[in-house]
């Protein structure tokens, strides 16, 4: 790839940034929630997408960028109150300058719509938007160093003016050497441009006891021999000095005024600069207010130091720095982790067979080792940690497309979005949040007609949150739309024996996550949004390949609720390892309430076979480990590991043995065999043996399958 | 000759960059104003080229800051920015700014005028 | 289901053996299982280790002797005389395991022993006879070479868990 084609590619993958930056800003300005922080920060994207098409000769993109920038830029500047800005011009203006860097990627033209361009226009405020200068160079070409080459008189030869003299006066600010200027360099690119004489005025220059050695009393004269438009000198000059320091014109203008400090205040060629009049000049005191004390302030402008002067101060600053590392090295890295991980239970397994005086010195490095592990691992993952936010923000453009598709409105409402987890985990995140936005748009909100009738407001709200429960992230999508239709479902469900005839009723609950079956749908017309009973079943075959786990609240005619839980991370987890027979298992230590020995007086037999544990006070259900995964042993279990789950607030599973607690490193099953009921994932103990990791909340699915958990009514009688 | 460039737009730091070493210009990179103080520091450049509209600290700021220190007095300062207005130039100029160039650049009048600034 | 039929010419239709569509000599690795011999395409085999314990998997089928960690990754261990269904596999000291890339994994197959690796023809191979018998879904193709027949396997039937204990 050449060097231009890699530094197009780069730019558009910081297009992708800089559209995520923007998208989030405009999205709280929508909110009414942006800061001054928010406004800058989508200036800026818009202003770099602009700056880098600008590199690359995309005209259409440069133009409506800047146009773009300068309604921003009216926001940022207070020409526009937040408040009374367009926000639909805004969000659409982001829309559309995100197909037009598609449709730049790929070599194809987008061109913006006229009404928004005029919206936009109007926005930037009534002088209209000069158009930026389009500017392609050949970048990269020939870059030898560089020869002070009159490339500017070499070009303007062919059809610039004839050979003439030209005077240019330089009177400089008095503080001109404070930014590191020298004269040299405007005579030296002058020069360029033909024979150039220059004369020095050293009129202003003060008497000896006055002079400020850092000050510029000097006045320059060129006489340029030049075929170089005025254009091109004032260009040259334009970039060092600002409009009143110099004057263009023919031999003996440029000096008018100068030689009559009578007529200086009348002369519009006058310098303004107070200081640079005569008469300042002759009494520096005489003019104390535009010019400080030499010396004050390094004489780098008014501001005592650390005053910001620009009236914005610097953002605040988190750390010493960034850079940019292949996600590849992090993964690598954090494997290594997991190694080492593994040799260190590895190695808490030998310290077992040291002589005891040796084993406490070795024990005590291993606690260190642990710590260390711990940290080095904590670490790692805070590298790779990224904000939900990175997710959520794309968020607002789905819901707008979603509105004109539907013909609906939605109010979209953002919270947690500096929730931070896994990489991995934010990437996984997108397709099932995309999905239930898909559905909540689709299936949940109703018509704005419907909800008027209904007494609701005709703009639903979805509500998107992030936040951390313990080891894991959980993520909310919650309508206010017409919540599940409970009978449609049911009735569905019995039609096609997903329900067997004679079960009982299922709770409200239990016929609600019966939109995650696979093939049931509640939409009465199939959309081409969501599609018909696709959607939720693999939101949720997603989620749970993942660990994690979707449940849906619904309350009829007021919304619905689905919440998704995942683990922060898929790389390790805290463990307690157990023995069932043979085998031993990983219960995640997130998932454990409690260990105790299992006392026989607090067992009791419910009718129908089933066991329910009394638990100071409260019922759980009690399964053997060993049934639920059909490993065959004999002897009592005479451990009881007590779980929270998400179906079941306390459930005891009888064990063999508890056999400690552990950090283990996870390893997919999925991509080694296949998903297995009841398991969520594998990891390799200290003695290179693999051992299945539980997954806590399919465990009561698993006995169901089997046989049913005893119902809230059985286990009420049963404690009764 | 050692040159501090600061933009943070990875894109046109890039390309910057690229032209500059190309002309066999010494580079340190920095992606804003207070990641481009410390690079200052560590690295004395003798000439700096700073976008203007960045994060944390911009052209600016950062140039009144170069101004203001000891070692900072005499080292020419290009800013390279998208805009041109008199009275953000003015702004520059008074925060101790040494010329100003509009982007997008062309990288033979930055050459040409990084060669009359090597003299 | 075999994805063969005996009235398709051989050995064209030999499926996933592209190479000997193209009529080029080929390598196998022979093995034993029950006395009877097998064999399966070198380049599926990414090595040949010793037996060494496995953890069960719940509710996979019975020829799913569980799972074993190969240096690092988990890989799933399957028993090819149960497949074949012929009992569960006695295990011995020559007992082994061939690791076998399938494709998006790899998986390890536990036989009684390794016996040889051996060049083929094309012209060697013979269409499986469509029999409906216990594990006859596993045979792509057999191979006769002299008095001895060789049953070429299907990689991915053996791993295909066709009656799994549970679904969810």
């Amino acid at each position: 790839m050449d060097a231009l084609a890699e530094i197009r590619g780069i730019y558009f993958d910081e297009c992708d940034e800089f559209m995520g930056q923007l998208e989030g800003c405009l999205a709280a300005v929508a909110d009414g929630r942006a800061t001054s922080e928010d406004i800058n920060a989508a200036f800026r994207a818009v202003h770099s997408v602009k700056g880098g098409a600008g590199a690359f000769g995309l005209t259409e993109l440069v133009e409506f960028a800047h146009l773009f920038e300068a309604c921003l830029d009216a926001l940022r500047s207070g020409r526009v109150s937040v408040e009374e800005a367009p926000i639909d011009t805004l969000l659409q203006a982001g829309d559309v300058l995100s197909e037009v860097i598609t449709a730049a990627r790929d070599g194809g033209s987008r061109p913006p719509p006229p009404d928004l361009v005029h919206a936009l226009e109007a926005m930037a405020g009534g002088n209209p938007v000069k158009k930026p200068k389009p500017a392609e160079f050949d970048l990269l070409d020939d870059l030898g160093p560089a020869e002070p080459a009159p490339a500017a008189a070499a070009e303007s030869a062919d059809e610039g003016p004839a050979r003439h003299k030209l005077e240019v006066r330089i009177t400089p600010d008095r503080d001109v050497f404070r930014r590191a200027f020298d004269p040299r360099m405007v005579f030296d690119a002058l020069a360029s441009f033909g024979s150039m004489e220059v004369v020095c005025e050293t009129t202003k220059v003060p008497a000896f006891d006055e002079l400020d050695p850092l000050d510029c009393h000097l006045v320059w004269v060129l006489t340029i021999d030049t075929d170089a438009s005025d254009q091109a000198i004032v260009e040259t000059l334009d970039s060092f000095l600002a409009d009143h320091e110099f004057r263009i014109g023919r031999p003996g203008e440029t000096s008018m005024g100068d030689a009559a400090p009578a007529v200086a205040e009348a002369a519009p060629l006058i310098p303004l600069d107070a200081h640079a009049e005569g008469e300042a000049t002759a009494s520096p005191a005489a003019a104390p207010a535009a010019l400080p004390p030499a010396g004050a302030g390094g004489g780098s402008g008014a501001a005592p130091p650390g005053a910001p002067a620009s009236g914005q101060p610097p953002a605040r600053r988190t750390g010493g720095g960034t850079i940019r590392v292949d996600l590849d090295r992090i993964d690598r890295l954090m494997n290594l982790v997991g190694e080492i991980v593994i040799t260190q239970s590895m190695l808490t397994e030998r310290a077992g067979v040291l002589p005891k005086r040796e084993a406490a010195a070795f024990v005590d490095a291993l606690f260190s080792l642990a710590r260390q592990t711990r940290e080095l691992q904590d670490n790692v993952m805070a590298v790779r940690a990224q904000p939900v936010k990175v997710v959520f923000q794309r968020l607002p453009r789905l819901v707008r497309e979603l509105e004109r598709t539907l013909g609906k409105k939605a109010h979209l409402v953002l919270a947690g979005e500096d929730t931070e987890v896994d990489k991995t985990i934010v990437e996984e995140l997108a397709d099932p949040l995309i999905h239930m936005i898909r559905n909540a748009m689709d299936h949940g909100l109703e018509t704005p007609e419907e909800r008027l009738e209904a007494g609701k407001h005709a703009d639903g709200t979805i509500r998107v949150s992030a936040e951390h429960r313990g080891s894991r992230i959980l993520i909310c999508v919650q309508d206010d739309g017409r919540g599940i239709n409970r009978e449609r479902l049911m009735q569905k469900a019995r039609s096609r024996g997903l329900i067997p005839a004679d079960a009982p009723d299922p709770t409200p609950e239990e016929a609600d996550n019966l939109i995650f079956h696979p093939g049931l749908s509640t939409a009465a017309a199939v959309t081409d949004v969501s599609g018909r009973g696709v959607g939720m079943d693999v939101v949720r075959r997603n989620v749970e390949a993942l660990g994690g786990r979707i449940t849906v609240e619904s309350s009829p005619g007021r919304g619905c609720k689905f919440t998704l839980g995942l683990p922060l991370t898929l790389a390790v987890l805290d463990g307690m390892i157990v023995r069932a027979g043979t085998e031993r298992f990983v219960f995640p230590l997130s998932n454990i309430v409690e260990t105790m020995q299992l006392d026989a007086k607090t067992v009791e037999q419910l009718p129908g076979g089933r066991h329910i544990l009394q638990l100071r006070g409260e019922i759980a259900p009690l399964l053997k480990l060993r049934e639920l995964l059909g490993i065959r042993a004999i002897g009592n279990e005479p451990n009881v590991v007590i779980v929270e789950t998400e179906s079941v607030p306390r459930l005891a599973i009888a064990v063999d043995e508890i056999v400690g607690q552990q950090q283990v490193v996870v390893k997919n099953l999925e991509s080694s065999f296949r998903r297995v009921e009841g398991v969520s994932a594998a990891t390799i103990l200290g003695d290179g043996l693999v051992a299945l990791i539980l997954d806590v909340d399919a465990l009561p699915g698993l006995s169901q399958s089997q046989r049913r958990l005893p119902s809230a009514t059985e286990l009420n009688s049963g404690a009764a | 000759m050692r040159i501090l460039a600061i933009d943070d737009t990875r894109t046109l730091r890039e390309l910057l960059c690229r032209t500059l070493r190309a002309a066999q210009y010494d580079v340190v990179e920095a992606e804003n104003g207070e990641e481009g103080l410390n690079r200052f520091s560590e690295h004395r450049p003798d000439v700096v080229i700073t976008d203007l509209n960045m994060p944390v600290l911009d052209g600016i700021e950062f140039t009144r800051a170069v101004r203001q220190r000891s070692d900072g007095g005499e080292v020419p300062i290009i800013i390279l920015t998208t805009e041109s207005g008199a009275e953000i130039k003015a702004e520059g100029r008074k925060a101790g700014a040494t010329a100003w160039m509009v982007k997008p650049f062309d990288p033979q009048r930055l050459l040409d005028m990084l060669s009359r600034l090597r003299k | 289901m075999s994805t063969l039929s005996t009235d398709t010419p051989v050995p064209a239709a030999v499926a996933g053996m592209s190479a000997f569509a193209a009529g080029k000599p080929q390598q196998i690795v022979t093995f034993k299982v029950e006395g009877r011999s097998f064999g399966v395409d070198v380049g599926a085999v990414r090595e040949i280790k010793g037996w060494q314990p496995t953890t069960p998997l719940p509710n996979a089928a019975a020829h799913v002797l569980g799972v074993i960690n190969l240096r690092g990754a988990i890989i799933a261990v399957y028993d090819l005389r149960q497949r074949l269904g012929l009992g569960p596999s006695p295990v011995s000291r020559s007992s082994v395991v061939i690791v076998l890339d399938l494709g998006e994994r790899y998986g390890g197959l536990l036989v009684d022993a390794v016996s040889d690796i051996v060049d083929i023809l094309p012209s060697d191979l013979r269409p499986a006879p469509d029999i409906a018998g216990d594990g006859d879904d596993v045979l792509q193709a057999l191979l006769v070479k002299g008095e001895e027949v060789v049953a070429l396997l299907d990689l991915h039937a053996i791993v295909r868990e066709s009656t799994p204990a549970f679904t969810a």
